[in-house]
């Protein structure tokens, strides 16, 4: 079987998540299949990296597309001025700016949907399965004309970056990619029902495939704080409830507890984060660690007494999942995907930074139940690998055919 | 007309890009290959030939008055020990007039009054390793806007202070202006920049390595009264008290102050350095106190403004790491 893959190949600081799942499902289903990917990368990113694959096309994406910072920041700016909203009283000059924005979006996206198209004529296939938004217009294109299944991976949705459904150009474009695929994978449960829920999509048409670990060797660290680490690790923006997380701290501080508080990961919050610790007299207590490589991630997991993930909505939450494989107790938003692979994290129902708080002493507090907790988690993913994940992929895309 | 130029040589201290997980590793704060590096690159051309200069101002007898930051000095020492040695005979002889100031040339007025007193002293101290006279003048052209300030540098010995004209809130004060500081004591303020010059005028000069935009270096200039003695002149009436509100810099300096303030960086940094003190009471270690200053250098704080943001964050993740390792050893 020969399968077109659209989407990240290396996991990086502009693509995080995604890239981890894209890079791994890649791995494996080289094995699995014949696949030729292409694998949208900025000139910064190739350069570095100086990597040449003959499986692997790379398309030029220039940075308007490559800085996620940017990008994210962009979108969730375009949509508030574009949809009704309370902001239209905002004035001319920024209606503008907005529209030049999405045009600089939306004439890269074309740019480099011209290119896979381009590059894609050239190559046989029998499936075509692209990730997300950035490879829809070119993987409809593809199906149209060279009349092959399309299978669509969603990894993240305009809903979960903007928490609601808008009207958007980027929610049009979703909506209009998973209308067109012949299939739909859903990393969760969670997620699938907001596909289904949200976009109006048949929930015939959507797999749920959860995201493998590709278990990792976590070093044994001993942290330099004498105070326990409690971890958030994701995009810094709203979707992750990186406020949130410092509402936590804030509130635990308050309360005197000897914590120190770690937000790994960049994003278009970083600033007014940092603001949001200074006007709050957290500096003393939180850190910022910037973008972390993977292993240094896990070197931080580590380190660390307790993983949080305070989501507004995260269609899986790969981190947590890692988390509890390196033996953190992890402390989830029900809004998470990752909740159906760890039964025994603790789930916060209502987005209140209070019950986050309450919910962190109790661990630290009962560190025999929390152990417990952490062995059934660790227990409940042993078996989660990403070639299990890709197995039930290759099954989707022999369904398809 | 006079005019004294307070010609500045600095060498501006690279520090090492820490990461979170180097916190508690012991990992040295100070990259002297880069630093040491960027010296050498700039010797031959640039700071050579300047030294040079004031040698040739100082066997004029026109007294050059210059300050040395420490950082300058120690590169001068390892990279070039004879030209060292000329300025000391120098200086020794009178010839050349030192100017006291911050050890490093940082903005550590901005974060805390103590940081400030011992960079000032380190100044002192660090020089007499270098010199026999001891400066008489401090400068710190921003540092005013604090009484407390002064009473440190009157305090530390020094004889009178070279400040910027806070020229729209004094309504048009001139150069080379004598007043007091708000001080208990008598401590005497000549004002530099102001609207126009008088018969006199104080300009600030980069001889290399500091922020201010002139760079001429005019070693015609032989003024007829020692610049101490102006200090001393006697008037019919007393001395105004100069004080202002906020901190100025000079504005033959490349950047204003909310330049290195105003980002929440920047305050981040800032107000860390200063709750260290204040939570942690005083740090005796001199490699620490080096390590707040250096972290308080004009370039540091720049390279963690709005405008660059990539790097600008990355800086201040890696100052505020710089400070995390630093501040664990004042916890046990």
């Amino acid at each position: 079987m020969k399968i077109l893959m659209i989407g990240p190949e290396e996991p990086s600081k502009k693509n995080s998540g995604l890239g981890v799942a894209c890079n791994q499902i890649a791995k494996e289903l080289s094995e699995k299949v014949d696949l030729k990917l292409f694998s949208p990368e900025s000139l910064e990113e190739v350069s570095s990296e100086g990597k040449s694959d003959q499986k692997t096309h790379t398309i030029y994406i220039g940075n308007k597309l490559g800085n996620t910072r940017e990008l994210n920041a962009d979108i969730v700016h375009v949509q508030i001025k574009s949809s009704i909203n309370p902001y239209v009283y905002l004035n001319k000059q920024e209606t503008v700016e907005s529209e030049e924005k999405i045009n600089a979006i939306q004439k890269a996206l074309g740019e480099y949907t011209e290119s896979l198209i381009e590059k894609g004529k050239e190559v046989t296939f029998d499936v075509i399965y692209a990730h997300d938004w950035m490879s829809i217009p070119a993987a409809i294109a593809l199906k149209n004309k060279l009349k092959k299944p399309l299978i669509l991976h969603i990894h993240a949705l305009d809903y979960d970056r903007t928490g609601k459904k808008s009207n958007s150009w980027l929610y049009k474009l979703e909506k209009q990619g998973l209308e067109a695929a012949d299939a739909i994978i859903a990393v969760s449960n969670y997620h699938a029902g907001i596909i289904s829920k949200n976009y109006s999509i048949a929930e015939k048409k959507i797999r749920v495939v959860h995201h493998g670990i590709a278990k990792p060797q976590f070093k044994k660290i001993t942290s330099p704080f004498e105070e326990p680490i409690i971890l958030f690790a994701g995009r810094l923006c709203t979707q992750k409830g990186a406020m949130e997380f410092i509402e936590i701290a804030k509130i635990l501080n308050k309360k005197a507890e000897n914590l120190r508080f770690v937000m790994a990961g960049e994003g278009e919050l970083f600033e007014a984060l940092i603001s949001k610790c200074i006007e709050e007299g957290l500096m003393d207590k939180f850190h910022f660690t910037g973008h972390l490589s993977r292993p240094e991630l896990f070197d931080l997991m580590s380190e660390s007494a307790i993983f949080v993930m305070p989501s507004h909505s995260d269609p899986f939450g790969l981190s947590a999942m890692e988390a509890a494989y390196a033996g953190l107790p992890v402390i989830l938003s029900t809004e998470c995907g990752v909740k159906e692979v760890l039964p025994n994290a603790e789930l916060i129902t209502k987005q209140d930074p209070k019950l986050y708080a309450q919910r962190i002493i109790k661990l630290l507090q009962n560190p025999e139940e929390t152990q417990s907790n952490v062995l059934k988690n660790q227990e409940s993913i042993k078996n989660n690998s990403w070639s299990n994940s890709v197995n039930k992929i290759v099954d989707i895309f022999e369904n398809s055919i | 007309m006079d005019n004294y130029q307070i010609i500045h040589f600095h060498h501006p201290v690279e520090l090492n890009k820490l990461s979170f997980l180097d916190i508690g590793l012991k990992k040295a704060y100070i990259d002297k290959v880069i630093t040491n590096g960027k010296f050498i690159s700039q010797y031959k051309q640039t700071i050579k030939p300047r030294l040079k200069t004031i040698l040739k101002m100082a066997e004029k007898e026109t007294k050059p008055l210059i300050y040395f930051s420490i950082s300058f000095l120690d590169h001068l020492e390892s990279n070039d020990p004879d030209l060292l040695l000329e300025l000391q005979e120098n200086v020794n002889k009178e010839k050349i007039i030192l100017i006291g100031s911050c050890a490093y040339h940082s903005f550590s007025y901005l974060s805390s009054h103590e940081l400030f007193q011992q960079e000032a002293i380190l100044h002192k101290k660090l020089l007499k390793r270098f010199f026999i006279p001891e400066p008489l003048i401090f400068i710190n052209t921003a540092c005013l806007f604090d009484d407390d300030i002064a009473n440190i540098v009157q305090n530390l010995g020094y004889q009178s202070i070279i400040a910027t004209a806070n020229s729209w809130h004094l309504d048009g004060k001139h150069s080379g202006q004598l007043y007091k500081a708000n001080t208990s004591k008598e401590f005497a303020i000549l004002l530099s920049n102001g609207d126009e010059p008088d018969n006199f005028q104080i300009s600030l000069i980069n001889g290399y390595g500091s922020a201010y935009n002139s760079n001429q270096i005019d070693e015609t200039i032989h003024n007829s009264t020692d610049i101490l003695s102006l200090f001393s002149q006697k008037t019919e009436t007393e001395r105004p008290t100069y004080a202002v509100s906020m901190p100025l810099t000079s504005p033959s300096w490349e950047h204003k102050i909310p330049d290195y303030t105003n980002n929440p960086l920047q305050k981040a940094l800032i107000q860390q350095i200063a709750d260290l003190f204040r939570s942690k009471g005083p740090i005796s270690d001199e490699d620490d106190l080096r390590t707040l200053m250096l972290l308080c250098q004009p370039e540091n704080l720049m390279s963690i403004n709005q405008f660059s943001k990539e790097n600008g964050y990355n800086q201040f993740i890696s100052s505020m790491n710089i400070l995390t390792d630093l501040s664990l050893k004042y916890n046990k």
